[in-house]
């Protein structure tokens, strides 16, 4: 399944699906998928045993143990279940910044088209959320085609623009995203810190497992510019003349410690961070954490271990 | 502060140029949309005071060196007044300024010469240096004296008087003496900071040997040397430097040679004219052509009526150098000269005497020769009559006593001239006439030689009696000949008095002529005969010549010396006797100043102290009976100064090396005091290397990724 568009990547989707991306917690979707559901039902692998009650349905009555035992049993199946996947993309005018020609939120839509072309291929259900200031716009779950082309039409026609307040929007689209989903937000995070912290920790009690792609250009984090420049805030237009050459090692300090903390706090509720540099690939940042990710196991050590 | 090249300080508005530079780039910035202002803004808000401090200091470094090197071209300098200099570089100054008031300050460029720059130049710095300091003047003709001491400066009206009072002179300088009493005043001065300004022409004579050593005492002494320049590059000077009658005597109404010596110092041939006076008259003559940096002669005849003295002058036509224009000379005209001859064998048949053809000699001729002739017995017997010339032809060396007094009267000027002869017994003569090189023979005598020889050579002997052989034509000489001749030995100590004129040609013939000087006298012996008993030379015109002149240099010389140079300490010599209140004056002016007077050996010397000035003077005394007395007297411009040629500066400071040495020229000096400032561009031009090597350290540590 593949939907050319402005953001689709044969190749990453090609790597994507070699990695794939099973839940790490049993999912609880509306379709039969290739993930474990939390409820036992009708599917064909069989669980266990209980013993009758009355109202039970006579047709899950396992004859075959009766006749042995004489004991009324019902037989008692996994029903397997697909995945619900949020795709939170922030589409704040800070996104917008191409250092190299590609913008931050090209890259950051890239992922997120990987990732839903990905989840439809394995009959999971996504999601698409955009937001800024405000939540911009939201698909909700499904598993089609359909939905991976809505997917791809809605990031095409966006365009990052508005402040950002990723971290009091979280707080609120949290309550919109069903439970037991996983929650991928692609994003700079370039909001207050305690903003973050709040939106981090209410999903975290909310969802089973959080992903933080953490986008940032290469010179965001180098500032490697020479000679005396003007920069100018994309969001809020404030402007600062510097020579970036006196600062730059400070800079990139402060980048640094941005970064590691963005990274503790994703630790510290549990989710997975992914550092997207703008000039690695996601054929290696994305998909290595994938890979990662699919031999790991545990909720709380996988988040550090693999991001 | 002034400053000497000022003209240069429109540069210091280079000195905006990183201003305007930084202020430019400022405006020249591009425009980056950013997202993690948050962090930028942090960060640059963190540093922006550092960031600030940075970038003004780098301003600052920038605009100082640019500032520092435009004051060094424009040669800033401070006061010694000032409290800047004060607190910079110290303290008070003694401070002694030389005139150089030698006789080639008197050259002019256009209407002033250069000494009158220097007495310009000196009074500028006299105005300017501060009260505090001490200043002494001198000049160079007279180190010895100081004209003006004041410690501190208090009175400088006294100084700028004292400045004006200089008058240049036609002395020399030597600034081996000049330094060294320099360096004695400023030992005895308060301050200790010392420092020589001398306002000079800088012509090389005058800087000699002894500077050197003067300049190590100097730079010991922990002093320095301000030299102001007033002199001329270039020069166009003919210089009299000498004039002297070409005989040793001139007679009454006998006409006698002038010979003027003239050098051409400029750059092109000069073919002066001029006014030779004799006494009273004057005439107009034309001098030989001269060739540029040449010296040559000229000869003028002339003719003096009447015995006694007489002042003879050539002055040229005015150039840039007047003083060296002009010389004189004053002439001794003796009316006779008295000749002893002393035959030592009389004949009564003419030339058959041992005397008869120097008899001749003195007969022939325009010159008053008072001949005497006596035989050697009449001269023994007798009482010596005092002659200025003996002549002792075949003569028996006469015994001690005699020969003691004839010692005396030729060490007081007589002249005697000995010619050999049978009666010349060689082991008397070194007994009485040599006396083991005490006595008045050059050499001794050590044997009479028959065996013939033929031929004269004449050595290139100064100022030898005989010179006029010299002038005869080889093949004159080549046929004199004697049979008999006086074999001479070697002297018993080396005697540099003792020389050989004249020898006899061929191998070990010996000498022919030798003479020595014996206190103011001389002696000449022959060692052939005056007669035809030994040699037929007497025969010969050329003996006559010879004798004849030999007669003139060897007669006794005016003991007077009465042609002087300009100088400090001016001594003349007279005949022994009283010279009471003797008196100097220079001729046209009314004032004299006394001379002192005293007896040295056969002289009385009269010491006239210092005399600068050139020209004709009169020196006059009171003799013994009361009556007064005087001879003209010519002092000339020092010949010595007429040299123009210029020492450079780093001949100069080489010479002058370790003594810290600062040159200007007097137009430099013009435009500000330079002895009584202190240059400062050595100062900006180390400031703006440093701040350049710093500016470069401080750009690479800038310039580094800031953190």
């Amino acid at each position: 399944m593949f939907i050319s568009s402005k953001y689709s990547d044969p190749d990453l989707i090609g790597r994507l699906r070699t990695a794939g991306f099973a839940a790490r917690w049993v999912a609880q979707g509306n379709l039969v998928g290739h993930n474990k559901s939390p409820y036992v039902g009708h599917s064909a692998e069989f669980a266990d045993f209980r013993p009758y009650s009355p109202g039970d349905d006579l047709r899950r009555l396992d004859w075959r143990v009766f006749a042995r035992t004489g004991r009324y049993l019902l037989r008692r199946y996994e029903e397997e279940s697909n995945l619900r996947a949020a795709l939170v993309l922030d589409t704040s005018a800070s996104m917008r910044y191409a250092g190299n020609g590609k913008s931050k939120f090209d890259h950051a839509a890239t992922a997120i088209t990987g990732l839903a072309t990905l989840f439809a291929e394995q009959r999971d259900a996504s999601a698409l959320i955009m937001i800024d200031v405000v939540r911009k716009a939201f698909l909700p779950f499904s598993a089609t085609e359909a939905q991976l082309r809505r997917v791809v039409d809605l990031l095409e026609k966006s365009k990052p623009e508005r402040e950002t307040g990723i971290g009091k929007v979280l707080q609120r689209v949290a309550e919109e995203i069903p439970r037991r989903s996983v929650v991928i937000i692609a994003s700079d995070f370039l909001d207050e810190d305690a903003d973050l912290r709040l939106a981090f920790q209410r999903l975290s009690k909310r969802f089973d497992e959080i992903l933080l792609l953490h986008v940032l250009d290469r010179d965001e984090l180098e500032l490697p510019q020479d000679g005396l420049i003007k920069f100018r805030d994309l969001e809020v237009g404030g402007e600062l003349l510097v020579e970036p050459r006196q600062i730059r090692r400070a800079y990139q300090k402060a980048m640094q410690q941005f970064c590691e903390n963005t990274r503790k706090l994703a630790s510290e509720v549990s989710a997975h961070y992914v550092l997207l540099r703008s000039d690695v690939p996601l054929s290696t940042s994305l998909v290595e954490y994938l890979h990662r990710r699919s031999v790991s196991k545990g909720r709380g050590a996988s988040a550090k271990s693999i991001s | 502060m002034s400053f000497f090249a000022a003209g240069a300080l429109w540069m210091l508005g280079l000195g905006s140029v990183p201003i305007i530079i930084h202020l430019l780039n400022r405006r020249r910035f591009r425009v980056v949309e950013w997202a993690p202002m948050r962090f930028l803004r942090q960060v640059a808000e963190l540093h922006r005071r550092r960031l600030r401090l940075e970038e003004i200091l780098l301003l600052l470094i920038r605009t100082a060196f640019i500032l520092a090197v435009a004051f060094a071209v424009a040669r800033p300098a401070v006061s010694r007044e000032s409290k800047f200099f004060n607190i910079t570089f110290g303290a008070r100054v003694s401070r002694i300024l030389i005139i150089d008031d030698s006789l080639s300050m008197g050259y002019r460029v256009g209407i002033q010469s250069a000494f009158d720059r220097a007495r310009a130049a000196a009074a500028r710095l006299v105005e300017q240096i501060p009260d505090d300091d001490a200043l002494a003047i001198m000049t160079t003709a007279d180190p010895s004296r100081l004209r003006f001491s004041s410690a501190p400066l208090r009175d400088k009206s006294g100084a700028l008087n004292v400045i004006k009072s200089v008058e240049i002179t036609d002395a020399a300088c030597s600034l081996t003496s000049v330094l060294d009493a320099a360096r004695r005043h400023l030992a005895a001065s308060p301050f200790p900071a010392k420092e020589i300004v001398m306002i000079t022409d800088l012509r090389r004579q005058g800087w000699d040997h002894g500077v050197p050593e003067k300049a190590v005492e100097l730079a010991g002494d922990g002093a320095k040397l301000t030299i102001i320049d007033t002199g001329a590059d270039r020069f166009d000077d003919v210089a009299i430097v000498n004039i002297e009658t070409a005989a040793p005597w001139t007679f009454p109404g006998v006409p006698t040679e002038i010979v003027a010596t003239l050098r051409n110092s400029g750059a092109s041939a000069a073919e002066p004219s001029g006014e030779l006076r004799v006494g009273t008259s004057a005439r107009t003559v034309t001098l030989t052509k001269i060739e540029p940096g040449e010296t040559a002669q000229s000869r003028f005849r002339i003719t003096i009526d009447s015995p006694g003295h007489a002042a003879v002058s050539l002055k040229l036509t005015n150039d840039a150098l007047p003083a060296d224009d002009v010389r004189w000379v004053s002439v001794a005209v003796r009316e006779k000269v008295e000749v002893l001859l002393v035959d030592g064998e009389p004949s009564n048949v003419k030339f058959d005497g041992a005397s008869d053809f120097a008899r001749l000699a003195l007969g022939i001729g325009a010159v008053p020769f008072r001949v005497t002739v006596m035989s050697e017995n009449e001269w023994l017997s007798q009482a010596q009559p005092d002659a200025d010339l003996t002549v002792l032809c075949n003569v028996s060396p006469p015994p001690r006593d005699r020969a003691l007094e004839l010692e005396k009267r030729v060490r007081a000027g007589m002249g005697i001239l000995l010619f050999a002869g049978d009666h010349f017994d060689p082991a008397a003569a070194n007994e009485s006439l040599y006396r083991g090189g005490q006595g008045l023979l050059p050499f001794p005598v050590d044997a009479i030689r028959e065996d013939p020889a033929k031929g004269l050579t004449i050595a290139d002997a100064e100022d030898s009696p005989v010179i006029v052989l010299k002038q005869l034509s080889p093949a004159a000489l080549a046929n004199i000949t004697t049979r008999k001749r006086l074999q001479l030995g070697k002297p018993a100590a080396p005697d540099a008095r003792a020389r050989v004129l004249a020898t006899w040609d061929g191998e070990e013939a010996g000498a022919a002529i030798v003479d020595r000087t014996f206190g103011f006298g001389r002696v000449l012996l022959w060692t052939t005969g005056a007669d035809r008993t030994w040699s037929d030379w007497p025969i010969d015109p050329t003996w006559l010549l010879m004798f004849r002149d030999a007669c003139l240099r060897c007669a006794r010389a005016p003991v007077e010396s009465l042609t002087s140079e300009a100088g400090p300490s001016l001594k003349l010599q007279f005949a022994k006797g009283i010279m009471a209140d003797a008196r100097l004056s220079r001729s046209g002016e009314s004032q004299s100043a006394a001379v002192e007077a005293r007896d040295v050996e056969n002289a009385t010397e009269l010491n006239a102290g210092s005399v600068f000035r050139a020209g004709q003077y009169e020196v006059s005394w009171r003799d013994a009976g009361g009556a007064r007395a005087s001879r003209p007297l010519a002092v000339n411009p020092a010949v010595a100064e007429m040299r123009l040629d210029r020492i450079d500066e780093p001949a100069l400071r080489e010479l002058l090396r370790p003594l810290p040495v600062q040159v200007f020229t007097d137009q430099q000096f013009g435009s500000d005091a330079a002895a009584s400032t202190r240059e400062l561009w050595h100062m900006l031009i180390a400031l703006g290397a440093f701040l350049f090597m710093f500016e470069c350290a401080f750009m690479v540590w800038h310039g580094r990724d800031g953190s």
